[in-house]
């Protein structure tokens, strides 16, 4: 019995779930909900194909730093309601 | 097909055709300028490898990719053969009929010689040669041909032995995959996709031009007596700025020891989809410009960016650096078409930050030779991703 009550604890511990805010640079937000064991390329392939873009196109910065494809909330230490900025990659020719 | 191009978009590269009847919108082919740059890109390679390299090719299956031979290229019917195509089988199907396409047909199509063993899923080059074995073909290569290293500009090799003379896990599983990140550091991404932009002539990006200059730092560790001392700035430090997001991380390496050492600031910017570049001489107080379309109004960012930086840097500079004369460089080696522009910033950055090389301004051929540059640079990128 007891080996399942910690189970149980462990499980609900688990289940937290991070909301995280994706803006854009024109000031738009997005709401994600979140595992802290989300991979974050997960929301950004969500967000390009939200607004069509090719993937690959945006970077998803976390304090200045850009957020790698392995990356999770937790690996970034992320907390609820952490803003994500998504820039466009500057192009020209 | 009789179809006459009518009209171009210089920046959008949307063609519009007139048929006889109606006009059509032809959607832009992505891929439609790669074969020819791509077959630029062989040629000049076929150019500057040496004989005992090209020996050594011909045993690899890529070799013929040498010697491609030209073709036209007819984008609308090029459109009208991808509407026609089947996904699920494989083939086209024309007027109900379908019509599977094998490798003749590529070899009809293309003039390439039909050769060698086929490739399928299941024989996939991973499972027969390992990515040790093409890192040791590739340092066999660098290592036997000293006058590989007689070519200007090769100048990238020294570093590339260096990068496969470490080892470390490498792994080419999956460098074909469009998305898959070939080269990352810090804030910097180089995807599958982005090295096809490098060699097409498309436009760079920030990451790019981010990517050249981590290049360019590794390549004046190895040999510092080439190299003047530098300090770069990245051009996303000016779009942080603006948008409000925290850019301290580009400028963290500024302070006052390190402007001491240096002799040269350099800032590639982008503005309005264009590259320019923003050079700082610290010792002689004198700020150059550098821009291949020479316009005046490209420099407005730059002095923008100076004062931004004045006021972030205060304690770094201990002077006042908008009070610097400020001088457009009008000699610089311009560009001809509309896509280069990243690319001839990376160059310019190059030829700055080098060592006893004060006539490179003079020089006129580098439109002509940017798919030279642009597969240099892919190259460079690969190398480094195998570190």
């Amino acid at each position: 019995m007891a080996s399942t009550s910690s189970k149980k604890n462990k499980k609900s511990n688990e289940v937290t779930i991070l909301c995280l805010k994706v803006k854009s640079q024109d000031g738009e937000e997005l709401v994600y909900r979140a595992k802290p064991t989300t991979k974050l390329s997960k929301l950004k392939n969500d967000y390009c194909n939200r607004h069509s873009l090719p993937i690959n196109s945006i970077a998803f910065l976390f304090d200045g730093r850009r957020i790698h494809d392995e990356d999770t909330p937790e690996s970034l230490k992320m907390e609820d309601g952490d803003e994500i900025d998504a820039m466009i990659h500057q192009t020209g020719g | 097909m009789d179809c006459v191009p009518i009209a171009y978009g210089m920046r959008t590269q949307r063609v519009w055709y007139a048929y006889p009847l109606r006009m059509i919108y032809v959607r832009p082919i992505s891929y439609r300028c790669y074969v020819s740059t791509f077959r630029t890109m062989c040629d000049t390679f076929s150019d500057i490898i040496p004989v005992e390299i090209e020996e050594k090719l011909k045993e690899l299956n890529i070799y013929q990719f040498l010697q491609f031979s030209g073709f036209e290229q007819n984008a609308p019917l090029i459109y009208q053969l991808l509407t026609m195509w089947n996904i699920e089988k494989q083939s086209f199907i024309i007027e109900g009929h379908v019509v599977p396409f094998t490798a003749d047909e590529v070899a009809l199509l293309t003039g390439l010689p039909n050769r060698g063993e086929e490739i399928t899923w299941m024989t996939l080059p991973s499972s027969t040669i390992s990515s040790k074995d093409i890192k040791t073909e590739l340092f066999e290569l660098t290592r036997e041909s000293s006058s590989y290293t007689m070519f200007d500009s090769w100048s990238t090799l020294p570093f590339i032995s260096q990068s496969i003379l470490k080892e470390g896990p490498v792994s080419f599983d999956g460098l074909m995959i469009f998305g898959m990140t070939i080269f990352s550091s810090g804030n910097v991404m180089v995807s599958r996709r982005m090295i096809d932009e490098i060699l097409s002539e498309s436009y760079l990006d920030n990451d790019h031009v981010d990517a050249f200059a981590i290049i360019l730092n590794e390549k004046s560790k190895i040999s510092p007596d080439e190299y003047q001392k530098y300090l770069y700035i990245s051009p996303m430090y000016w779009h942080y700025k603006v948008k409000d997001v925290k850019s301290v991380l580009f400028l963290e390496h500024i302070d006052y020891n390190s402007v001491q050492s240096s002799s040269i600031i350099i800032n590639p910017i982008i503005d309005g989809e264009h590259w320019t570049l923003l050079v700082g001489y610290i010792k002689q107080k004198r700020w150059e410009f550098y821009d291949s379309i020479s316009n005046s109004m490209h420099r407005s960012i730059a002095v923008k960016i100076i004062a931004s930086l004045n006021k972030d840097y205060k304690k770094a500079f201990r002077q006042n650096i908008t009070k610097w004369s400020f001088k457009t460089m009008k000699k610089a080696p311009t560009q001809t078409n509309n896509t280069d522009c990243g690319m001839f910033v990376c160059k310019y950055m190059e030829n700055i930050v080098r060592q006893n090389n004060s006539n490179w301004i003079k020089r006129t051929d580098w439109q002509e030779k940017m798919p030279k540059y642009r597969a240099e640079f892919a190259y460079g990128l690969f190398c480094a991703a195998m570190k």
